[in-house]
Parts: structure tokens; sequence; C-alpha cells
């Protein structure tokens, strides 16, 4: 096949994509490893975003559930009595939508800055860290969350 | 963990001077010799916090960031996006080319991600077929892209999975013909 054939076909396709070559990032403390993978919505309906269990909410998430996704956090949507509810093993669980989650993690993480004493544990990344990146890890979650624009990095944070 | 094994951290030797593997599970449990109810997300986390934050490890801060593979934000909103892509035109392949669940699906899902994650949607194979045919189905499936400088195929050279494509291709045309 000539290099003029194989140009033909590629012109009818659309163009040739890879995945971006970078690792996966790591969010600590704030994601399950289930967001490194690769299909969202493995971890869309269930993002814990603190280890205390009384801050962990399931997020709802409004599209089309992968049967894969649901095997890993053992989730699953249905609709109960004309409503759409998330359950676990076969039992509703407490949910909320991306947007009502997004806001309250955001309270959380403020709320964490705010009050660090209350912290048994005060290691560099408990206390330096989040102060340093607050204001942009703020806007940056929001909008990754949101799949919008990421801003761009503050030049004192980009050594981190 | 890879990277902590690999540097035989001491904390992570048994007394038969074996490692764990590399997972979190398996760590968890030669470091606390408990289990947790991993792939739960939020256990994970729990998990994980437990064993970088409060284990024998003893990890410093340094260390925990420069082996964490942490990358730029734009750099994973780019891969963000690039799987957010992705899935939408593998969502084009679903109950055609690729059934979930199903065994006689044409294609697995690994396969259908693969040729979604080169940039083709359903119908884009689909319109290939009609216009070029076998050659042209094959070369786009098979070959480098001409903008790669790998060498690997766009999609893969196995025989048995381009021959299971073009033969659902092949089957469609006829169908519409008839």
């Amino acid at each position: 096949m000539t290099k003029q054939q194989q140009e033909q076909y590629e012109n009818a396709v659309p163009k040739y994509t890879s995945r971006p070559t970078a690792n996966f990032i790591t969010l600590f403390y704030l994601t399950s490893r289930q967001i490194q993978r690769e299909n969202q919505q493995k971890c869309a309906s269930s993002l814990p975003w603190t280890g205390q269990t009384n801050n962990s909410h399931a997020i709802f998430y409004q599209q089309e559930t992968d049967s894969h996704a649901s095997k890993v956090s053992k989730l699953t949507a249905k609709t109960i009595n004309g409503i759409r509810r998330l359950l676990k093993d076969n039992r509703p669980v407490e949910a909320c939508e991306l947007w009502q989650a997004l806001r309250q993690f955001l309270t959380f993480l403020r709320a964490s800055i705010d009050s660090p004493s209350k912290r048994s544990s005060r290691s560099w990344l408990d206390t330096t860290l989040p102060q340093l990146i607050f204001q942009y890890f703020f806007e940056m979650v929001a909008k990754i969350l949101s799949r919008s624009l990421v801003p761009s990095v503050p030049s004192g944070l980009q050594t981190l | 963990m890879k990277s902590l094994i690999k540097s035989k951290h001491s904390s992570l030797q048994n007394a038969e001077g074996q490692f764990p593997k590399p997972g979190q599970s398996f760590v968890y449990e030669h470091l606390f010799q408990t289990t947790f109810d991993a792939h739960d997300a939020l256990e994970d986390v729990i998990a994980l916090r437990r064993i970088l934050l409060s284990s024998r490890l003893a990890l410093s801060d340094e260390m925990l960031v420069n082996r964490s593979s942490v990358i730029s934000v734009k750099d994973a909103a780019e891969d963000l996006k690039y799987l957010d892509n992705r899935h939408k035109r593998l969502l084009s392949f679903r109950g055609k080319l690729y059934n979930p669940g199903h065994a006689d699906s044409p294609i697995k899902q690994s396969i259908a991600e693969k040729i979604a994650g080169s940039g083709l949607r359903y119908e884009d194979l689909n319109n290939l077929s009609q216009r070029f045919g076998r050659k042209g189905l094959v070369c786009i499936l098979t070959r480098p892209p001409l903008s790669s400088r790998s060498s690997l195929p766009r999609v893969t050279n196995t025989t048995r999975i381009v021959s299971a494509i073009l033969k659902h291709f092949e089957e469609i045309s006829k169908d519409s013909a008839t």
C-alpha cells in the first residue's frame, strides 16, 4: 500500500489521537484511587473526599452507569417510585448531585484549613501545603469536576 | 508502593526477607496484619492514609511528594479531557460492534476503547467501510498512523480482531443492500 493511499484513507477519518503521556494524578486525601482509573464513570458515582466517614457523600451521576463501574464501586442506580436512587447492596445510599457535592467539598476544604488545630496529624501536608495552594486548588477542583478550563498554576506553586 | 518495594524499604520486608506485592491491599495487610474493604472508595482512601501517614513506613513529606507521581494540574486536565472524549466515542460502538456483557460481541470493550482512543467513532469506521471497503478498514486499523512516530498499529494487527470488524461491516453492508 502506498503512502498516498494511506493518506487518502486517513483523510476520510478523524485525526489520530493518543493518550497524553503524563502519569495519573494522585489527589492525596481527596479522591479514591478509582479516579485514577480510566473511566470517570467508575468513580463518578462514588467520590468521597475525606477520610472522615461523616463527611463522605456519594455523588449521584445522572448519566448512564457503566456495568464495570458497578462491579468496582458496588453501586447501582435504579428508579424507585419514579425517582432515581443510588443503591449499594440493594439499599439506598445518601447521594447528592455533582454540583451539591462540589459545594460541600469546597466548604469542607475551607473548614479544614480554617481549623487546623482540630487535627490530630500536623505534617507539612496538613498545614503548609493546603495554605499555599488553597485558592488555586479551590478553583482547580471546581473546574476539573465541571470539565472546564483549568486555571494556570501561580508561579509560586509551580515547583510543587 | 512500587518505588518503596523496589528500594527495598526495610519496613516492607517480612521475616523471610520477602516483600509484598505492590497493590494497596497487599501492602496494607503486610503492615497491619488485617484487611480492608478494597475497591470501596472511602475505605481505599482511609487505608491509603493509614499506610502513608500512620504506619511504620514513617515516610517523610519529601518522599511522599517526590514518589507520588504527582503531575501538573494541566496534564491531569488534559488526561481527563482525553478520557471524556474517548468515552463519548466508545458509546457510539455499544450495541453495534461492541455489546457489553454478550459473549457473541464482535469485539471486546478493550478493543472498542482502543479504537475510540485513537479518535474513531463507530460511524467513522462505517463510512470508511462504505467508501473504501476492506482495504480502507484494514489500513486504518492495522497501520501506524502517518502522524505517529510509533511503529505500532493505530488499533491492532491481530488477524482475529480485524476479521471480526471486517465481518461486522460486511454484514451491515449486505443488510443495507437487501
